[in-house]
């Protein structure tokens, strides 16, 4: 059985679209769209690794990203953030958080799934 | 004959050039018109305060009335020199240069100027595209719709094989997508078009003044004491020409409301009754409206929370702003007619008490109250001001209302309020 990855966004088609190409190659998917629940999703799911978006309702990526890195059971879960936000200080805030990639919108799917495949291969 | 060489000299002169009347110029700078007489027949030496007062009346630089237009030309010169470090400029003859070709040397001194002023206006233009929210949400909008597309259709043009059902999936995503990136890319092209017919001095001016405030954020512990607006004037960052007036004037405001709301008091009164503006006002014996504004000046402290502020005239127009993260206030054009700040408009006198929800899920805590400025006279035009202050809060459960940011560019399609683009 291939990995289980959680997607974290609120935009459903690019959920949909991320979710086909997933499932295509062989992953498991599931999606959450809510970021005040999303540490609750994480639990339930206990994915192989997290994409993550940044903007989402309620709470944003980084905070996520940081109460994530806060517990012993998900310190080490690989998390591909997703933003369009590209400048340098959201990067920066990212990694401080100890994010595993950061990648901008728009992204190819190539690039996405081989990305996705990297960092489970570690 | 005039007298070319003195002070006050000069201020009549350039009193008369401007139109303005005696009377008229001694009551801007706080003066008796006698006093101003006296100044401007040069039996009244002036500086300081008054002197500053009267150059930013008269548009002026002090120095210009002080030492007069000659003098003015020779710092404008030696500025002009000092910006171009790598050419050798002949500085020890500058008095010469300008008693031989006075009119090169003014031509020198304009164009220095100039691009001063163009490179400034370049820096702000530059750091409004940056910090725009309404464009950043925009622009974050059509970035969302174009990565959606381009992985849609990546996924129909590569898999030819793909099940029906999917096919037509993807195919009503990317219509949707690419419906929803031409309704944004509309909407930016609109709200660029506003930038561009707006008065571009006063587009400038407005973001050079919220600059200076941001700079302070929003707070001038000086005023709290005995300090007086116009002795902030030598800030560094702080504006000139029109932006100047404008934050004289509300540096004006700050401490009158300083005065008559003491820090203290103010404290003692958010201790006493939590951060409710309508307890506060009561205990300071204050119209809602101030109160609001007072609050939204307070330094930093994990007492109470950070406060943004708005306040629009009856017109709708902004004419007053302090952004907080988050909710996004437009720069330019009107913004969403759903905010508590334009409804309170509709019943002047009853304060609101909402709490909003913005397309991103933030949740604000929003006080808002609109005042009719009094007036003795009958039959008066209204005056009326409409103030908000919003402060984040994290409930989840929370009724809101939603709103947006302006109808331009707020996703909300489906919303009672929304303005059409084409209405105008």
């Amino acid at each position: 059985m291939g990995h289980h990855v959680l997607l974290i966004e609120d935009e459903p088609n690019i959920t949909e679209a991320l979710r086909f190409l997933l499932n295509r190659d062989g992953f498991t998917v599931a999606t959450h769209a809510d970021g005040a629940t999303a540490l609750e999703a994480i639990d339930r799911e206990a994915p192989d690794l997290i994409v993550l978006d940044v903007m989402l309702p309620n709470k944003n990526g980084f905070d996520i990203l940081r109460d994530l890195r806060a517990e012993t059971a998900t310190q080490q879960l690989p998390v591909l953030m997703l933003t369009a936000k590209g400048q340098e200080k959201d990067r920066a805030l990212a990694e401080s958080f100890k994010v595993d990639k950061f990648m901008t919108k728009p992204f190819s799917n190539q690039e996405i799934v081989s990305t996705i495949n990297d960092l489970l291969a570690r | 004959m005039k007298n070319e060489g003195q002070t006050g000299s000069r201020i009549r002169e350039r009193r008369i050039d401007l139109g303005l009347r005696q009377g008229d110029l001694a009551l801007k700078v706080g003066i008796s018109p006698a006093y101003l007489n006296l100044i401007e027949h040069n039996k009244r030496r002036i500086g300081g305060k008054l002197l500053v007062s009267l150059a930013t009346t008269l548009a002026v630089e002090p120095i210009a009335l002080t030492q007069g237009g000659a003098a003015a030309v020779v710092a404008g010169l030696k500025n002009a020199a000092s910006n171009a470090p790598q050419i050798d400029v002949e500085e020890a003859n500058v008095d010469q240069f300008l008693s031989r070709f006075p009119g090169w040397a003014a031509l020198i001194e304009q164009q220095s100027d100039q691009l001063t002023e163009m490179e400034r206006r370049v820096a702000l233009m530059s750091d409004r595209l940056a910090h725009d929210p309404v464009l950043s949400e925009s622009l974050h909008e059509v970035l969302t719709a174009v990565t959606s597309i381009r992985s849609t259709a990546s996924i129909l043009a590569q898999t030819p094989d793909i099940d029906r059902d999917w096919q037509r999936r993807f195919q009503t995503n990317v219509f949707e997508d690419s419906a929803r990136l031409a309704d944004t890319a509309q909407s930016l092209v609109s709200y660029f078009e506003t930038m561009a017919t707006e008065n571009h001095e006063g587009a400038g001016t407005g973001a050079t003044v919220e600059a200076f405030f941001a700079k302070n954020n929003y707070h001038f512990p000086e005023l709290e004491n005995d300090t007086e607006p116009q002795n902030l004037q030598t800030q560094e960052d702080f504006p000139s020409g029109a932006g100047a007036e404008i934050v004289q004037k509300r540096l004006k405001d700050y401490k009158a409301d300083a005065t008559d709301m003491p820090l203290a008091k103010v404290q003692n009164a958010i201790a006493s009754h939590g951060f409710n503006p309508a307890a506060i006002a009561q205990y300071l014996q204050q119209p809602l409206g101030r109160v609001l504004v007072r609050l939204s000046n307070l330094p930093n402290s994990e007492s109470y929370p950070d406060v943004g502020l708005i306040r629009c005239d009856l017109s709708g127009s902004i004419i007053l702003r302090k952004p907080i993260e988050g909710f996004a206030l437009p720069l330019t054009g009107a913004a969403c007619p759903l905010w508590p700040m334009y409804q309170a408009l509709a019943q002047p006198g009853l304060p609101l008490a909402q709490i909003v929800e913005t397309p991103s899920g933030a949740k604000f805590q929003c006080y808002a109250v609109a005042e009719v400025a009094p007036t003795p006279l009958f039959n008066a035009p209204l005056v009326v001001t409409s103030t908000m202050i919003m402060m984040k809060i994290d409930d989840d459960f929370a009724e809101a209302t939603p709103i947006g940011p302006t109808c331009q560019i707020c996703p909300r399609s489906d919303c009672r309020a929304r303005r059409n683009s084409t209405s105008v």
